[in-house]
């Protein structure tokens, strides 16, 4: 962020005091304390919270491989990474290539043209025969998302036709973009999941009926308890019209779905969406990781077809600094009440094509190998996108300045090297997941198991139920300390009756 | 998380099978919730020298339950036995109240104990979906007490400070069964009626001390309760039926509209005020109607 | 992931995008080696995190409904003090005069808008008569004060801060409460944890606990904040137990030291902290000192203020998400922690499996030795996990 002369001085001064003061010597907190000291009001800060300890680097996959052989990267050609969504009440299935999908990133937090690019990149991905889901995030969607095929333009008017025509003009106007074909433009070949969140940002019915499938968002995991948020510098004019909202003013959406304050609520809700769309589009509900158990349970019995989980490492284009940092729980540790809750269900109940999709610090494909070994049918990727199109973690995502040109100052980003990467991600990582899985000698990459993993430290091990590198668990010591404690026992027992034998033999 | 409901007639009618009025209400809330069910029914008639005591015994995920006569003077025995033993959760301790719970529908329950055919002066019900503690017949509603006898409480959202209150109420030495946070609200409305005996000023403080979004109704041997959280975050209704030469007068309460209507008690429906409990006794007649 | 994970993470995705051929390695090796080379400085507070409401319980919106943070202070016998923030600012920094003049105006010009905070403090402030103190004075009183009281009662100070160091101090603490009805606050970080049960019997209306001075002790060494906040909670619990609850009768504890930003706080209150001694305000006043251009009172003190405001801010809204509509209804069992020390110092449940370190230990050995046919009795089960938990 470019820091006001004054701010810089105060830190400085701060700084300084606090050095001679011996009393606390965090930068972040200087920062935080800075700016409130410049506004009074409350820090935000961009991407995930800051984790000590996220789990992934304790987990080892045995005898996984990314990379084969020099110059020859089909030898797994065959693994299956074929991944659904749906079937479960809807009537639609969606299919995926990859089982990594784009999560939602709103137009507004990313700019125009990194929204493009994620566009076009998935097109191009798509005709090449890798189909990738994509979630269009809070903020409503792009008129060429939801209008991406000619049938979806049969039932529009023809004023509201015009003006959806209009609106795309003025979008790519401002951004610099009006030599983009639009037809080309106005042509999806990925399936499109929009997110029905507390804010609803949307005025179009064709944002839940031309949608592939639906995502109600009850939280993420930056901000678990603390509804979207976008700051008034990013509501640009055009922004604000896509979300029906006044421009330059933050958007911060309710913490909770106020119609939604508990299961029977959320029950009423789903059949609600089910009707509007004829039981055909598949239903998710996303949740952020704190009381994983709790909440997966409810999903399972509310008529979802899936359920998403975020852990508070994922991703945010501005959350409030420190409840980003102190609410919620990792991505891993999450996985395995999630994975019990869905398992005691179907104790009960038959089984069906529930999927857990999982999101929060998930970026390369031995992250998305660990999810899927340790119980989630799919995992969610947003940061890893950012990346691939040259995001430098800066975490300045909520002002309207961006080193990147992906979330503020969009005229850097250059759109085809941006596509370039993305495809490249999307493809790599597709390939490294091929190589892992089989490598651990796999036929599909759903049938990595924990039993292919192994855990480093013992933490994780109790966490994730794992066991050791060396093939003992944490409970090993353990019972070699029971084990001590009752020798000493009998020892200190024979001591007794040795020396009652010598008391009676005296 | 619930739906929630409650009959009292009037005059201390103790004669009309008001299990019948309850279950005709709890079946029209069933579409809320469908995880598992429970009454508690007051007849003043039924019982004079015992104390009864309901409790589950666990084995193996088993919960057999086990009725009790205790006569007073091995009350303390009794307890002191019962709460040692970590497979004995107590779901009822009563001299005039009948406490039924089991998972499953309210179908369910009648199939099994009847329900429909309870005669007596007021009662309440309960239907759940769960949110925090398991699915399992002791974290069924309603909830009762072993600090003090016939104390039930129905409870529909979520204590969200129940952790506090929990072991605030542990530190003052009483026991605690299960995890669910409404039998917190048992606990603490014993706790003061055994402090003051006022369950209007009691209701009070656990307005101020509970936290999160919650509308409950306790029932006392001689009166019922309604409250709504200070936000009135959840909803709660209550009525009256008039009565004809059939049937006697009675209030109702519930979550749903649908639930009064079903049991036509659908004069003065009104709902509490958030953060004022309504409160109907059954001795006095003129006490029970709205001010 | 910490910054430097980000890093690595980055650039690997960089070549990836750049090239769409597998790599050699995974981030979670590159990460893992780095970690090998350079074991990093660890801040408990930072493995430690909270819970939020989601589906299972719904969280409030600061901006729809009205989330509390004040608390009395005051038992039965003394007079009570409110404060609308749960903060005390307490300074262990050197504090000059000038610093303390503009956290006295800010303060006041809080306490004029409905936020009164409190200020501990030694020195006196010069007050006019159209500066008159508007927020509550705990007046610090040193360790070696047995008479004079009546040089304390002459500033009128709200309440005071005594000092126990050693047995003599019980006599001055009875010697302040017969005469002085204000709160009394005594600070035990010199002799933490004893006297604590003896101190809330001669009617103290609260406990101090300075952290970074208790974690010098002999007796606290190695250990953290948490485990400080953790044990004066007990301490406090212990002296409440089998007593009738009773709203007037509430000894507070307040936590100084290690607790300055609005997640330490609130991190603090759910381990039991009532009230936090805050010392950024202060910090802020004092940092003027380091300017080349020393500004005016009135303006340090607008510094000081919109902080505050800030903070108060951000401790309004993670309660909230929380669930919670008041600050004080925070408690253990919101927190969760990635780390095992943290678990067993401050008794912190693992996050996942939602039982502390200890309990899941204590499990094990139960299991086994029922699996084993073996019986322990219980002081050996309490051998077991102490050689495991190396407390």
């Amino acid at each position: 962020m470019p820091y006001s002369k004054d701010i810089l001085e105060l830190k400085r001064h701060l700084l300084r005091a606090a050095e001679s003061s011996n009393s606390y010597f965090d930068l972040n907190k200087l920062i935080v304390d800075v700016r409130k000291v410049n506004d009074s009001e409350i820090p935000y800060s961009g991407l995930g919270a800051r984790s000590p300890n996220d789990y992934f680097p304790s987990i080892k996959i045995i005898g996984s491989k990314l990379r084969t052989k020099e110059g020859d990267y089909t030898t797994y050609n065959n693994i299956n990474t074929i991944f659904t969504l749906g079937g479960r009440y809807s009537s639609n299935i969606i299919t995926s290539d990859v089982p990594f999908l784009v999560s939602g990133m709103s137009y507004g937090s990313l700019k125009l043209p990194a929204k493009i690019a994620l566009h076009l990149a998935l097109n191009r991905l798509a005709k090449e025969g890798i189909r990738v889901i994509m979630n269009t995030g809070e903020g409503g969607a792009l008129p060429w998302e939801l209008y991406g095929s000619e049938e979806s333009w049969s039932d529009v008017s023809k004023k509201r036709h015009e003006y959806i025509l209009s609106y795309t003009d003025r979008l790519l106007k401002e951004h610099h973009l009006d030599s983009i074909d639009r037809d080309n433009l106005f042509c999806r070949l990925y399936p499109l999941i929009t997110q029905y969140a507390s804010g609803r940002f949307w005025k179009d019915p064709s944002y839940l009926l031309n949608a592939d499938g639906i995502e109600i968002k009850i939280g993420q995991g930056a901000k678990i308890g603390h509804g979207g948020l976008l700051p008034g510098p990013k509501v640009t004019d055009l922004v604000a019209e896509n979300r029906g909202i006044p421009s330059y003013k933050a958007a911060h959406s309710p913490s909770r779905h106020l119609d939604i304050l508990g299961p029977e609520d959320l029950v009423a809700k789903i059949l609600e969406l089910r009707e509007i769309t004829d039981w055909r589009t598949p239903i998710i509900v996303k949740v952020g990781c704190s009381r994983v158990y709790d909440d997966i349970e409810i999903i399972l019995k509310s008529y979802a077809d899936a359920a998403s989980i975020d852990g508070f490492v994922g991703g945010t284009g501005a959350a409030p600094w420190e409840l980003r940092d102190i609410i919620g729980i990792n991505t891993i540790p999450s996985l395995k009440p999630s994975r019990e809750a869905i398992e005691n269900y179907y104790s009960t109940n038959e089984r069906d094509e529930f999927r857990l999709i999982v999101h929060g610090s998930v970026w390369d494909s031995e992250r998305i190998a660990k999810c899927i070994a340790l119980g989630a049918n799919g995992v969610g990727i947003g940061t890893g996108f950012l990346l691939s199109m040259g995001c430098t973690l800066v975490q300045d995502c909520y002002t309207n300045v961006c080193p990147a040109g992906l979330t503020g100052s969009y005229e850097k980003l250059d759109i085809q090297t941006s596509v370039n990467g993305i495809v490249n991600y999307v493809k790599g990582t597709l390939l490294e997941l091929k190589n892992i899985a089989g490598s651990v000698g796999r036929k599909s990459i759903h049938d990595l198991r924990r039993e292919d993993l192994v855990a480093t430290d013992e933490l994780t091990s109790m966490i994730c139920g794992l066991p050791l590198v060396d093939g003992r668990t944490f409970k090993d010591p353990v019972k070699e300390i029971v084990k001590m404690v009752i020798d000493k026992r009998r020892c200190l027992k024979d001591h007794k009756v040795n020396k009652t034998l010598e008391d009676t033999s005296n | 998380m619930c739906g929630i409901c409650a009959v009292m007639m009037e005059n201390r009618n103790k004669d009309f099978p008001i299990g019948c009025l309850l279950y005709k209400m709890m079946e029209s809330q069933q579409i809320r919730a469908q995880d598992s069910t429970g009454v508690a029914i007051f007849n003043k008639e039924t019982n004079k020298e015992f104390y009864k005591l309901d409790y589950f015994r666990k084995n193996n995920g088993k919960y057999n339950p086990v009725t009790e006569k205790v006569p007073p003077e091995r009350l303390d025995k009794t307890f002191y036995e019962l709460t040692q033993d970590p497979n004995i959760v107590i779901t009822s301790f009563a001299k005039e109240m009948n406490l039924l719970k089991d998972i499953g529908l309210v179908r369910d329950l009648d199939a099994k104990y009847k329900i429909r055919s309870i005669q007596g002066t007021h009662g309440i019900g309960h239907l759940r979906i769960a949110t925090s503690s398991r699915v399992t017949p002791d974290n069924a509603h309603p909830f009762s007490t072993i600090v003090m006898p016939d104390i039930a409480v129905v409870h529909n959202g979520e204590i969200t400070n129940y952790s506090k209150l929990r072991s605030s109420l542990e530190l003052q030495g009483y026991h605690l069964f299960t995890r669910c946070d409404s039998e917190v609200i048992a606990v603490f409305i014993a706790d003061q009626l055994l402090r003051h005996g006022d369950l209007e000023k009691a209701n009070y403080e656990l307005i101020k001390k509970a936290d999160g979004p919650f509308t409950y109704i306790v029932a006392t041997s001689n009166s019922l309760a309604l409250v709504r959280d200070k936000f009135g975050a959840r909803k709660g209704i209550f009525g009256y039926n008039p009565g004809n030469r059939n049937y006697p007068p009675f209030w109702a309460m519930a979550t749903d509209l649908s639930a009064l209507d079903s049991v036509g008690a659908t004069f003065y429906v009104e709902t509490p005020q958030p953060g004022k409990p309504k409160i109907f006794y059954n001795e006095m007649k003129t006490r029970s109607i709205p001010n | 992931m910490n910054d430097a994970d980000k890093f690595i993470i980055r650039k690997a995705i960089l070549e990836l995008a750049k090239t769409g051929t597998p790599r050699f390695t995974s981030i979670d090796d590159e990460v893992r080696n780095l970690y090998n080379i350079n074991s990093k400085a660890i801040n408990l507070w930072d493995f430690v995190t909270a819970i939020g409401a989601q589906l299972s319980r719904p969280p409030y919106d600061p901006y729809r409904e009205t989330i509390s943070l004040d608390i009395s202070i005051g038992r039965k016998r003394s007079r009570k003090v409110i404060l609308n923030i749960p903060l005390i600012i307490y300074g262990n920094i050197a504090i000059h005069y000038s610093s303390l003049e503009s956290v006295h105006v800010a303060l006041n010009r809080l306490a004029e808008k409905g936020n009164v905070l409190g200020l501990i403090s030694e020195i006196e402030i010069n007050t006019t008569k159209d500066n008159k103190r508007k927020y509550p004075l705990f007046k610090k009183v040193p360790f070696d004060i047995n008479d004079g009281l009546e040089d304390y009662k002459k500033s009128h100070p709200e309440g005071l801060m005594l000092q126990y160091k050693d047995e003599t101090s019980l006599k001055m603490l009875q010697n302040f409460r017969k005469e002085f009805d204000g709160p009394l606050l005594v600070d035990v970080s010199e002799v933490f944890p004893l006297y604590i049960k003896t101190i809330l019997e001669e009617g103290a209306d609260g406990i101090i606990v300075d952290t970074d001075k208790v974690t010098k002790n002999e007796r606290y060494k190695g250990k953290h904040a948490i485990a400080v906040i953790h044990d004066a909670k007990k301490a406090i619990n212990d002296y409440y137990k089998g007593r009738e609850e009773n709203d007037d009768d509430n000894a507070i504890l307040v936590i100084a030291g290690d607790v300055n930003s609005a997640g330490k706080i609130v991190k603090a209150a759910a381990l039991g902290a009532n009230v936090v001694g805050y010392s950024t305000s202060m910090l802020i006043a004092h940092s003027n000192m380091y300017s080349e251009k020393p500004s005016d009172v009135s303006s340090i003190a607008d510094n000081v203020y919109r902080h505050m405001v800030g903070t108060k801010g951000e401790i309004k809204g993670i309660p909230a998400a929380l669930g919670y509509s008041d600050f004080h209804n925070l408690s253990p069992s919101d927190l969760r922690t990635s780390s095992i020390d943290a678990s067993i110092q401050g008794d912190i449940p693992l996050e996942g499996i939602d039982r502390t370190y200890k309990e899941m230990i204590e499990q094990v050995v139960n299991e086994y030795v029922s699996e084993k046919g073996i019986k322990l009795n219980s002081s050996e089960t309490q051998e077991v996990v102490r050689s495991i938990v190396r407390e």
